[in-house]
Order: C-alpha cells, then structure tokens, then sequence
C-alpha cells in the first residue's frame, strides 16, 4: 500500500480566474512582492501497489481518464514517503 | 422521433429538454445516468445543470458514468446528439467534441438573454435557419469560456463546425464561440439555452426552430452530408 499525492494545475496558457482573483487580493493585503498565483489541486489517495511501474501507469491511467483533463490542466504526482503518510 | 433526456443527479435542465422536445411534436423519455442503453432512441439530448455537483471539473464524473458508453454509441450511429451548457461540457470532457469550457474570463456568472449568429445553416441542426442569422438564447452560466489549442480552432474554421457565435463575446470564447459541432455533423454541443427560449412571451422563441430541425432529423441531415 502507497499514498500518493497527485497535483493538477491548469496550463500556463489557460487564464486561471481564481490566480487572478488572489492576485487581486494579496495586493489588497499590501504584498505587492507577490504575483503570478496559479490555483490547483490536489488529491491524495492510497493504492494497493508496491511497484513502482505499476504504480505509475495506474496513476497516469486515471489521471488521463478523469482526475485531469488534458486539453487544459497537466498533472504531476509523487509516492509520499511512508514516515509522512 | 423519439429522443432520450440524459439525467444526472444535478441536471436541472432536463424538464425544459423535455417540453421542447414534446413541443415541437416529437416524443421524450428521461434516462438515468446508470443506464447502459440508448438503443431504443433516434436521438440524444443531455441537459444543463451540475451535474455531481460541478466536483472536480464541470461535467468530469458524467463523462464516466454508466451511460457515457451509449451516448458514444449513439454518436457513431449517426444519431443526433444535442448538449447544452453542462451538456456540452460534458460532451468536450468525453472526448466527442474538441476544446474544453473554463471560466468566463470576467469572473462572473452571467444569466442573460443573449444575441447569437447562427454561423453554419448547413447542419441537420440549423438547416431552416437564414445564413448568419441571429437569435437570441439565455445564457446561464460561470464556465462557458471556450478554450481550444490555436490548431483546434483553424481546424474548427476550416471544417465548418463553429455553428453558433455570440455577437458580443460574454465569457472570453475564443472565437466568439457558442457552440460547435463535431466532423461529422451529428453531434452538437452550445452553452446558450434554446430549450430556454420557446415562448415569446417570455422573451424569445428563437430556440423552438433548433428542435424542430433535429425532429426531422434523417431529413435535414441526408440534405446536408
């Protein structure tokens, strides 16, 4: 068994409303040195998988198929180390 | 003409689906989304709404839920495939249109008459509109920005699947797009609402000739292919 933590993030070529929104709103703070907010998401899940192969074609499989859609968002996982799960 | 209505739980455009479809004289049944089947109809209408609640992405769980399958299926019969707003959000997300919806560029979500151009009239969906026409649909929606690659969007000119364009963008579409049709012309996907606009009473009536065209489906198309 692994956790994984998988992030999504929209494309930097796709307008991001909610970054910009923040963007917006950290200005309204006084931080002025901060820009540039990209918003994602990120899911974590267990997987009954040892192998690390195995484990990525399950991971790349489902992100392909529903976790991301790929016309618009790219996705980057990582298998967490057990000491942090 | 006997057209299937899509439900998810979250639709809340599936009643005026259905009354459009009984209004211009054809017959409706509603399907639930974990029925495996379409066989028994000529055509597909998914409505707008949340569907799942928009968790994820706008129209991510209906693009692998039970009934996605047949509507596949019914797509490569031939047979009219009409998505509006979340219906055609969930028709990008499975892959039977290209592109995708994001959020409207302004941030808001806007729910307003709007004025369209029909663009292409020489659809199975359009045939008895004039050529750039205009008509007015509401809209209604937060994510109805549509995106596609610079490739997509020459390939779209170039095959004549941009059927429908706001007159005064909205929401950011590239294009001015409002709704686009697949290669091979039978399936369409529009976030404005026609089946909203079927009493000039309440404001336009523009939508009721889009059923009609689709009620008289094998007709319309076989002229057109």
């Amino acid at each position: 068994m692994k956790k994984i933590e998988l992030i999504i993030t929209l494309q930097t070529q796709v307008l991001d409303t909610q970054g910009e929104a923040l963007d917006r709103a950290v200005k309204d703070i006084g931080h002025d040195e901060i820009s540039n907010i990209r918003v994602g998401k990120v899911l974590y899940f267990d997987i009954d998988e040892t192998d690390t192969d195995k484990i990525d074609e399950i991971v790349k499989s489902m992100s392909e198929r529903l976790f991301a859609n790929t016309v618009i968002e790219t996705y980057n996982y990582k298998i967490l180390d057990e000491e942090t799960v | 003409m006997k057209f299937a209505v899509v439900r998810f739980p979250g639709s809340n455009c599936d009643r005026d689906l259905y009354n459009a479809a009984v209004k211009v004289g054809a017959k409706a049944e509603y399907v639930d989304y974990r029925e495996t089947s379409l066989d028994d109809f000529d055509g597909v209408l998914i409505p707008g709404g949340f569907s799942f609640g928009d968790y994820l992405r706008t129209g991510a769980m209906a693009g692998v839920a039970p009934i996605t399958k047949s509507i596949k299926k019914a797509a490569d019969e031939d047979k009219p495939v009409l998505g509006i707003c979340n219906g055609f959000q969930i028709l990008t997300e499975i892959g039977l249109l290209p592109g995708a919806l994001i959020h409207n560029t302004g941030h808001t979500f806007i729910s307003r008459n709007e004025s369209l151009k029909i663009v292409n009239n020489n659809t199975g969906f359009t045939k008895n509109h004039a050529e750039n026409e205009d008509v007015v649909y509401p809209i209604a929606h937060g994510e109805g920005c549509y995106y596609c690659t610079d490739e997509t969007y020459e390939e779209l000119k170039d095959n004549n699947q941009i059927i429908l364009t706001y007159n005064e963008n909205p929401n950011g579409s590239i294009g001015d797009i409002a709704g686009i049709i697949n290669k091979r012309g039978n399936v369409l996907g529009m976030m404005p609402h026609p089946e909203r606009a079927l009493e000039a009473v309440l404001g336009s009536d523009d939508g009721l000739r889009l059923f009609e065209n689709i009620k008289s489906w094998e007709e319309n198309h076989d002229t057109v292919r």
